[in-house]
């Protein structure tokens, strides 16, 4: 249908309107006549943007490869690492979907990030905590010498 | 006759395809074993969980070690008894696995579609509820089984 009109400013040929934040543009390609607006004034994304990914060049908003959410790993790390810190990453991961869909595609990333962090953050506190509870049980298998009980 | 373009194939750029769904794959496959043999049922077989031994409350994990013990040998009931949470999952989990595997034997990925948020928030919602009923005492089922 139509774009949203930008309010009546002096300039009448100005090339390409600043879009408001949080309007989606569809066309991952631009094409020629129907110029989407340019990246956002922002500046580029400290990021270095996702050639990682090997997907087209971003044009800004809607284009380019989502990042990726890390939802399963939060998940898991909520599920096996019994910290708070994995219902954080589910937060991110959620902030991924959300803020890419409004076209920010910077926020979307950093929370991308966020979300992998913290997961990763979930799993190593339970990784460590783990290994020095094992060093502690064989610490204490050591001191109880051969004696067979168990300790509760 | 046209190519459906809207869904442009972006060329694959590792060799080691298969690579991360061994590892998570045979990593699963080990904690089950572990799981499996060493009963989490014993007190100090495993660690305990670190917000219950410092809050005495359940985590939305607690249980969790139980819950897969329960399944290695084949008794879902008492999974659930243990970790609901967990059990409904599990499907989930395995079938974003198999979703990893089939994309990775295919040539080139196509853009990913991301699910709508709300979906996410539903879930998260989800865990922070199952977080504070399994804590309300006289709630039956909902626990991590003991205490």
């Amino acid at each position: 249908m139509s774009f949203e009109t930008p309010p009546p400013s002096d300039a009448t040929n100005e090339p390409v309107p600043p879009t408001p934040p949080g309007v989606p543009t569809p066309p991952p390609v631009p094409t020629p006549p129907m110029t989407p607006p340019p990246p956002p004034s922002t500046p580029p994304p400290p990021f270095g943007g996702p050639p990682g990914y090997g997907g087209p060049p971003s044009f800004g908003y809607g284009a380019g490869q989502p990042p990726n959410n890390y939802l399963v790993w939060a998940i898991l790390t909520t599920i096996l690492c019994c910290l708070p810190l994995g219902v954080v990453s589910i937060v991110f991961s959620t902030q991924v979907n959300s803020k890419w869909a409004m076209g920010d595609a910077q926020g979307a990333l950093k929370a991308s990030n966020n979300a992998r962090n913290f997961a990763i953050a979930s799993a190593v506190a339970a990784l460590v905590i783990g290994v020095v509870w094992f060093f502690f049980l064989i610490l204490t298998v050591a001191e109880s010498g051969s004696s067979s009980t168990t300790s509760l | 006759m046209t190519l459906d373009t809207t869904r442009d194939p972006i060329q694959r750029v590792s060799a080691h395809r298969y690579t991360g769904p061994a590892i998570v794959g045979l990593g699963a496959v080990a904690l089950m074993a572990c799981v499996a043999i060493r009963d989490p049922q014993t007190e100090g077989a495993y660690p305990l969980c670190i917000f219950r031994s410092i809050t005495g409350l359940d985590c939305p994990g607690c249980g969790s070690l139980r819950a897969l013990h329960a399944l290695t040998g084949g008794d879902v009931w008492a999974a659930m008894d243990q970790n609901v949470l967990l059990v409904a999952v599990l499907p989930f989990l395995a079938w974003r696995w198999v979703a990893w595997v089939r994309s990775s034997a295919r040539e080139s990925i196509t853009r990913p579609r991301l699910t709508a948020a709300t979906w996410i928030y539903m879930f998260l919602g989800l865990v922070v509820a199952f977080w504070v009923v399994r804590n309300i005492p006289g709630v039956p089922f909902i626990g991590s089984g003991i205490g």
